[in-house]
């Protein structure tokens, strides 16, 4: 408890000054935060010209997929806002920066992660919270007090999902010096969460479930709410899914600093 | 001539190197046509079998084939530009008896090789081997092949336009996200310009967008195009290039005069 306490200490003090560090591009703080809204917010623009065209998807209507499409940005933003510096891990293994992680009496991980806290991550969040908030008031949902207990559960554990696989794809650069282009591919899962996992035939239903789990991202913990009777009971996998990937993440990691020989500068 | 001949084949062999690019791109690429297929085949469920003048396979190639082409034309252009101004680097390229945006170009094309042959081959023999469209014809490549170098032409000049506004603004990554997604939304490149609700798809008709993909997917998917519409998008495409490489020499004699370097 006394190192949790103190971590959470450490870690204002270190994004406080990256943020202070950050506000001398104010600038570049307000594009940045217009391009992400874009970028998150391109998929509402196909939901809408989508459905122009179909009254349904499969049974499933534009609220609903709104709903869903705003649990995935939801899941997303922690990890954008959180563990950003992910992105940075190969550069800094190539070029031998990441030295000095091994050189504080702290933990690494938490460390090499605290160094960024990705402002703009809160574009995402403001759009996720407001598509989300429409989407369950169209929708008609009864937002009782252990549901919303449930909600913030079943995010917390799709965005454990997330983050996890992205630290894995990130720390294969321990031995391979270059991990963007597999971190793009696992960062594009979050992309592909969007839709309901019942548009694919059973083989990739069961690889985006069992494999890949694409669908405990947004899919399986939305429709908990969106059609109760319809949930198995995936839904209630999903936190022990994440917990049990974050674990692993973390092995992966701890495997790959040990393993890292450093580039002798 | 020559020199420019030798950047791009300098920016080619310098793109093989990252051997897992290739891979992870196409198993990407893989994963993303896999997800089209079956989202739009849902959206094509309970439909008589066409919507808004499209039949699922014709949507599907377009859709396909235009992450082909995104992929091909992915050259990274702004962010090259951009990374040259904030380390000084830039210099380098300005005091050589070259001129800039050639440069740049030339270089652009051997990216281009390199994604046609990395990414973009691959992508093709998925959609044509697995997926089998009866949909493209000997006649709609050979159409296609003067439309897909006007689009690399001017898909190439909106990468320079946002590269040049570095030269203002040093970083330009919440520009060049929010030109990429904006580039791939009103071009048709993540839904077809025929979904497009009217008014939509007519202010998307004056925008350069369209001319990179919506142009030549067109002319790939249709079967019997008649040479006045074939002639009436290459004009188009003509004029958006035009007028685009003007502005951009205009924009670089104005943004020349303002770049900072520090050290380099």
């Amino acid at each position: 408890m006394r190192t949790l306490l103190s971590y959470t200490k450490l870690y204002a003090l270190i994004v406080s000054q990256y943020i202070k560090a950050r506000m001398q591009y104010r600038a570049d703080f307000f594009i940045s935060s217009f391009g992400i809204l874009l970028e998150s917010g391109a998929g509402f623009f196909s939901l809408w010209v989508i459905f122009h065209s179909i009254s349904e998807l499969i049974g499933w209507s534009f609220n609903e997929l709104i709903f869903i499409y705003a649990f995935a940005l939801l899941a997303v933003s922690p990890s954008q806002l959180f563990f950003d510096n992910i992105w940075h891990l190969s550069h800094h293994v190539r070029q031998g920066t990441f030295i000095k992680y091994y050189f504080r009496p702290l933990n690494m991980m938490f460390y090499y992660l605290s160094e960024i806290f990705d402002i703009k991550g809160f574009t995402k969040l403001a759009l996720g919270i407001t598509a989300f908030i429409y989407a369950s008031f169209k929708l008609g949902i009864d937002w009782t007090f252990p549901k919303f207990i449930l909600l913030l559960a079943l995010l917390f554990s799709s965005s454990l999902i997330m983050i996890s696989l992205m630290i894995m794809a990130a720390s294969t650069s321990f031995w391979t010096g270059e991990a963007s282009s597999l971190l793009m591919f696992v960062f594009r899962f979050g992309e592909y969460s969007r839709y309901p996992i019942t548009i694919f035939n059973s083989f990739f239903k069961l690889l985006f479930t069992y494999v890949i789990p694409i669908g405990f991202v947004a899919f399986y913990p939305s429709r908990f709410f969106l059609r109760p009777t319809e949930t198995n009971i995936l839904a209630y996998l999903s936190p022990v899914a994440g917990i049990l990937l974050f674990f692993l993440a973390y092995l992966v990691w701890r495997k790959g600093v040990n393993s890292w020989t450093g580039t002798g500068s | 001539m020559k020199k420019y001949i030798m950047i791009t084949r300098n920016s080619f062999m310098s793109s093989i190197i990252y051997r897992f690019h290739f891979f992870y791109t196409s198993l990407s690429n893989i994963f993303y046509i896999i997800i089209i297929y079956f989202l739009w085949k849902a959206i094509y469920r309970g439909s008589g079998g066409s919507i808004n003048g499209m039949t699922f396979n014709q949507t599907f190639i377009y859709l396909a084939l235009a992450l082909s082409i995104f992929c091909l034309f992915k050259t990274y252009t702004d962010w090259e530009m951009s990374y040259e101004v904030v380390n000084g680097i830039i210099v380098m390229d300005l005091i050589k008896p070259i001129d800039i945006q050639l440069m740049k170009m030339f270089g652009a094309i051997g990216f281009v090789f390199y994604n046609f042959i990395t990414v973009t081959l691959p992508a093709l023999f998925i959609i044509i081997f697995i997926f089998q469209p009866g949909v493209i014809t000997v006649r709609s490549i050979a159409l296609s092949i003067i439309p897909m170098v006007l689009a690399f032409f001017i898909s190439f000049n909106i990468d320079y336009v946002i590269g040049l506004t570095s030269f203002y603004t040093e970083s330009i990554w919440g520009i060049s996200i929010a030109k990429d997604t904006i580039v791939l939304l009103l071009s048709g490149a993540v839904i077809p310009i025929n979904f497009f609700p009217d008014i939509l798809r007519k202010i998307v008709g004056f925008l350069p967008f369209q001319a990179i993909y919506h142009i030549p997917l067109t002319i790939l998917i249709s079967k019997d195009m008649s040479i006045y519409d074939y002639l009436k998008f290459l004009g188009i495409q003509l004029s958006w290039a035009i007028v685009l490489y003007a502005v951009n020499r205009l924009y670089y004699s104005k943004a020349i005069k303002v770049v900072t370097v520090n050290g380099g």
